[in-house]
């Protein structure tokens, strides 16, 4: 399987009059099915309006985006979007019901057996006992795995995570990236992961492009073909680290 | 809850027998400052008779009217503000210049336009009510965070489905404020303007009840009243919006 998600010559420039901004300058990405593609970059290389785009909440100023050959032209559940903040939940549902609620937008099944797949998702991150709570009496950790369960459930064809797990503790972190992986390699889907931390990407990427800041344009595009599970210190984690870190050049001032 | 309750009724406790104290020692002419049991005994009288009671109903019938057709048209002056700028900035520049404009005022061209019938007390609630219920939908609708509107949207939602499934629930704090807001005021315009027609003598409901039993001097039956006023904010504040909040917002934990 190839091309689930291809990008070819993005460009976007933020113009607010006084600023004149270069946020993506030629992007080109093939994004093949079942990939686990992470973004690595600075913060304001444009990482995240390039998932923006993706998404379909910002538009390109030219260049084409192609899921499964169709070009994108506005926000849709075949693209789903987990953010980083910890307000994406909608407070006024329970966690079943937030799960719940794009299947049921979308006409996916029946009501009954739309809240027997929500509750599997709820379960498969592992909080069937918060089902019926609100998410207000959640933890963040727990926040961010409602919302990938919300996003698995609808089934998408591309998952997009935009540092997800950016505001967590580093244990919560590192818990929640061991199970994104898991289920990763159980149901397959093809992820595109931002982060800005070059451990993440080593430990979460199957592919992983580097950007560079203003323009934010992909530097490189590397394979990542270590063992899972992968972790600090395992037989060429440093190798790769090191050469990502060259590739960020964080001497740069932008 | 409980706590609030048993606060409120020592507090009546005691101003009842602050009330009671005062009116045995005679300090005031009985007349104007009756007893508890005689204001009790009005209070009776009016309810078994009827006549409390029916003015009551009267009155909640004029504010309920007056608050529903507000509330509809603050739904669609709000909704057309959120899809147009320039009605919006229009709405915007009738809010500053009506809210500070209190409806009582209006009465007498309302009197001319509508006569002394209902619907000039309803055009007065309306007027009172709208302006504060806009301010709040408008207000809530823009605090609204982006990501709620773009979770919808990822779920495939659009247009007037996506502002009624992610906008108003999510702003629904600022729309419960608002119709608070919009309740306590038109209680005020509605006695007020039942009182001018008091002065007509054309029309029913608390107001012209107490402008009728001042005139006849009964002040016990006026005291009787304006105890039915209290009573029914209380019940409307505390039980129907309590309620409410405790469903919605406190389940949520989206207090402002």
């Amino acid at each position: 399987m190839a091309g689930v998600l291809q990008l070819t010559g993005i460009n976007k420039i933020f113009d607010t009059g006084k600023q004149h901004v270069t946020a993506l300058e030629n992007v080109d990405i093939d994004i093949g099915g079942g990939d686990l593609f992470c973004i690595l970059g600075p913060s304001g290389c444009g990482k995240s309006t390039l998932l923006r785009c993706i998404a379909g909440f910002e538009h390109p100023d030219s260049g084409e985006i192609l899921v499964d050959g169709k070009a994108v032209d506005r926000p849709g559940p075949d693209r789903v979007m987990v953010f980083q903040g910890f307000d994406q939940l909608l407070p006024w549902k329970t966690v079943l019901e937030n799960v719940e609620y794009p299947l049921k937008v979308n006409k996916t099944a029946a009501k009954k057996e739309r809240r027997d797949i929500s509750m599997e998702f709820v379960s498969l991150v592992g909080l069937a006992d918060f089902a019926h709570n609100y998410p207000h009496q959640l933890s963040g950790g727990m926040k961010q795995r409602v919302a990938i369960a919300r996003a698995l459930a609808m089934n998408p064809k591309v998952l997009l995570m935009d540092e997800p797990f950016a505001s967590l503790d580093a244990q919560t972190r590192t818990a929640l990236q061991n199970e994104l992986i898991s289920i990763w390699e159980r149901f397959r889907t093809t992820i595109v992961f931002i982060t800005h931390n070059i451990q993440e990407a080593i430990i979460l990427g199957s592919r992983i492009a580097v950007m560079s800041k203003q323009p934010g344009t992909i530097k490189e595009i590397i394979e990542n073909n270590l063992d899972r599970p992968r972790f600090v210190g395992y037989p060429g984690f440093d190798e790769k680290w090191k050469v990502l870190h060259a590739l960020l050049d964080f001497n740069r001032l932008s | 809850m409980k706590e609030i309750f048993r606060k409120r009724v020592l507090f009546i406790l005691l101003l009842a027998v602050a009330w009671e104290s005062a009116a045995r020692a005679g300090f005031f002419p009985p007349l104007l400052f009756p007893s508890l049991g005689r204001i009790w005994d009005s209070l009776k009288d009016g309810v078994m008779s009827g006549e409390l009671v029916g003015n009551a109903v009267f009155s909640l019938y004029l504010i309920i009217t007056g608050l529903v057709i507000a509330v509809i048209l603050t739904v669609l002056f709000s909704s057309l503000a959120m899809v147009s700028k320039n009605f919006d900035n229009f709405l915007d520049t009738a809010v500053a210049v009506m809210n500070p404009l209190p409806g009582i005022a209006l009465l007498p061209l309302a009197i001319l336009w509508f006569g002394t019938g209902q619907e000039s007390i309803i055009f007065v609630i309306v007027h009172a009510t709208l302006w504060p219920m806009i301010l709040n939908t408008v207000a809530g609708f823009r605090t609204v965070p982006v990501i709620f509107r773009e979770v919808g949207q990822n779920a495939g939602l659009t247009g007037p489905r996506l502002v009624f499934s992610i906008m108003v629930p999510a702003a629904f704090p600022y729309l419960l404020t608002g119709l608070k807001i919009g309740w306590s005021r038109a209680w005020r315009a509605l006695i007020a303007a039942e009182m001018v027609f008091g002065t007509a003598g054309v029309s029913g409901g608390l107001g012209w009840f107490i402008y009728k039993q001042r005139y006849l001097m009964d002040i016990s039956g006026v005291f009787a009243a304006l105890i039915v006023i209290v009573l029914i904010g209380i019940l409307v504040e505390d039980l129907f919006f309590g309620i409410i909040e405790k469903k919605t917002v406190r389940r949520w934990g989206m207090m402002v």
